[in-house]
């Protein structure tokens, strides 16, 4: 019962850190803002921490679990690259609005994930898919905030192109990519083990392999310098409107096997 | 490049009105197909034309010719998987033997019998299955061997790949008249005098007796057999028996013995699993080459955009 407690109260905690640093960062108050995403990723991670806790194994196998690692790595990457790159520091108000949105979903839709703990079924007892899971929530969380700095630079016109700017957003596309890719390869190996299929062309599968080719075309162009930053940055912000498709509208719209996702 | 980027865009997009507009049936169709042909082609004599540039043991050239045979042996092995590969469904009850090579269409080859030692199921504390475990000896010309396969932990003897996909019951039906039980499965219809018979409908293995409702758990805590009534093709009655339940039914009477669970195995050929898990490799080499060549300082001397 304290481990329910100290789920919902993380996150609802976390939820309403993550809106404060969306509004903050929107007054341009960045001192705030960084307060309230840092007690916000603290409170996150302590949500993740209490579903583990209860469940007893790795919180990997609804959509309440996979968001709260999806903004958690998402907060982190902003933390550790704004930190250093204070030029980034408005994109915190696109982020931060973006993670608040996920909390609203399951606020809205999947609220009863939260406290409910059903126990596993057998095809989910694997450790592919524990590590499938994490690195699709590596994949997702990076994706994120590269769309949230995709935004940002498109938010502000057509300025002078920034090299480091490119470099940068490349770097973190070419890390979720890196990510995409492994989890697609270890979600394949799992489905081979427990379904004797590695590849079925589920709804899941398709739209996670439209998402990839969408982002290697991004970075294919992107290395050969054959777009200009602006095309660069409406392909990363396809790709994670994308992203939210394989997660959000695959679910709704089209079942199939990952329909627990 | 650019033609190869054309191909993936045209795949992407296809793929995406397939899943809307015919789920299933667009990702077996020769355009699809053809279009992955033409990536394969299109890679294969872009990776040979840059060979020489690749050749030249950089950290990211090197990591880029892993990526894209890691891509090309993946498409190869999915290609010829879904030309060569087989599958089948085996169900088996406890003692019962079945011809794995046969099922498969493997004519010619070495024989491959499996033999169902048993079947469980372990539950979690509240009724819901916690694991399926099929016990089996495996047969094939001049060894036998046995083996537990379980969901996620398949079993692989010959080529032959054998995986726990699902489960069925078996009605062990009694009848009084002759004292002979005989086993029928879920739809099928027990005949009974005249007209009539009796259809195996539905199986509740938790039947919750205050509310009247199936509590949907596995476990068989209080199971009950739902079995329709018929005259001719016409459906008189629905009704709920326990099992060991005597059942007088128009001059019949009938006795639902016990209930078992069946395995259901599936079983697989996979001549391009070797190629695909060797591109996957590749792959995950040419990804970890990759992170070295863009985020380790001085790890690729190629600038980046």
């Amino acid at each position: 019962m304290a481990l329910v407690f100290a789920n919902l109260a993380a996150f609802y905690g976390a939820f309403a850190l993550y809106g404060g640093a969306a509004a903050a960062f929107f007054l341009r108050r960045p001192a705030g803002a960084f307060l309230c995403a840092r007690f916000g990723f603290c409170l996150n991670a302590a949500a993740v921490g209490a579903r583990a806790a209860r469940a007893g194994a790795a919180p990997l196998t609804n959509s309440y679990e996979f968001i709260l690692l999806f903004a958690l790595v998402s907060v982190f990457l902003f933390l550790a690259l704004a930190g250093r790159e204070k030029s980034l520091l408005p994109a915190g108000s696109i982020l931060f609005s973006l993670v608040a949105l996920l909390f609203l979903f399951v606020f809205l839709f999947s609220r009863g994930q939260i406290t409910a703990a059903a126990p596993l079924p057998p095809a989910l007892r694997s450790l592919w898919l524990v590590s499938h899971v994490l690195t699709a929530a590596l994949a997702y969380g990076c994706f994120l905030a590269a769309a949230a700095f995709a935004l940002l630079r498109l938010s502000r016109g057509a300025a002078k192109e920034d090299s480091a700017f490119g470099r940068r957003l490349y770097r973190i596309v070419f890390f979720g990519f890196a990510a995409l890719s492994v989890s697609i390869a270890l979600g394949a190996v799992w489905a081979e083990q427990a379904w004797g299929s590695y590849w079925t062309w589920d709804p899941k599968e398709t739209w996670a392999l439209i998402t990839w080719i969408v982002y290697a075309i991004y970075l294919h162009l992107s290395r050969r310098r054959a777009w200009t930053e602006q095309t660069s940055c409406l392909a990363v912000c396809l790709g994670f409107l994308l992203v939210l498709f394989t997660f959000f509208g695959v679910n709704f719209l089209l079942p199939g096997l990952h329909s627990y996702a | 490049m650019r033609a190869g980027l054309a191909i993936l865009a045209m795949i992407a997009a296809m793929a995406a009105m397939g899943t809307f507009l015919w789920p299933g049936l667009f990702f077996r169709s020769p355009l699809f197909f053809f279009l992955f042909i033409l990536l394969f082609l299109q890679m294969t004599f872009c990776g040979l034309s840059n060979l020489r540039r690749w050749r030249s043991l950089r950290l990211r050239a090197f990591a880029l010719f892993c990526l894209h045979a890691g891509v090309l042996l993946i498409l190869a092995g999915g290609g010829v998987n879904a030309k060569f590969g087989l599958t089948a469904t085996l169900p088996l009850q406890a003692g019962e033997e079945g011809d794995a090579a046969a099922a498969l269409g493997l004519t010619g080859g070495e024989p491959l019998w499996l033999r169902l030692n048993s079947f469980e199921t372990e539950f979690y504390a509240d009724g819901s299955p916690l694991q399926y475990y099929t016990r089996l000896t495996a047969r094939t010309a001049g060894s036998s061997r046995t083996a537990e396969i379980s969901v996620n932990h398949p079993f692989a003897i010959n080529g032959v790949k054998i995986y726990q996909q699902s489960f069925g019951y078996l009605f062990w039906v009694r009848e009084d008249g002759d004292g002979e039980t005989r086993a029928f499965r879920l739809g099928e219809n027990i005949p009974l005098q005249g007209e009539a018979t009796l259809e195996i409908y539905h199986y509740i293995p938790a039947f919750d007796e205050r509310a009247a409702v199936d509590t949907g758990r596995l476990r068989p805590d209080n199971p009950r057999i739902v079995y329709l009534l018929r005259e001719g093709e016409t459906g008189v009655s629905m009704r709920l028996a326990a099992p060991g339940e005597r059942l007088e039914i128009g001059g019949n009477t009938l006795i639902f013995e016990r209930v078992d669970m069946y395995t259901v195995l599936r079983l697989k050929t996979d001549p391009g699993l070797v190629p695909a898990a060797c591109g996957a490799v590749a792959l995950m080499a040419g990804i970890c080459l990759g992170f070295i060549g863009i985020y380790v300082p001085g790890g690729s001397r190629s600038p980046l955009p």
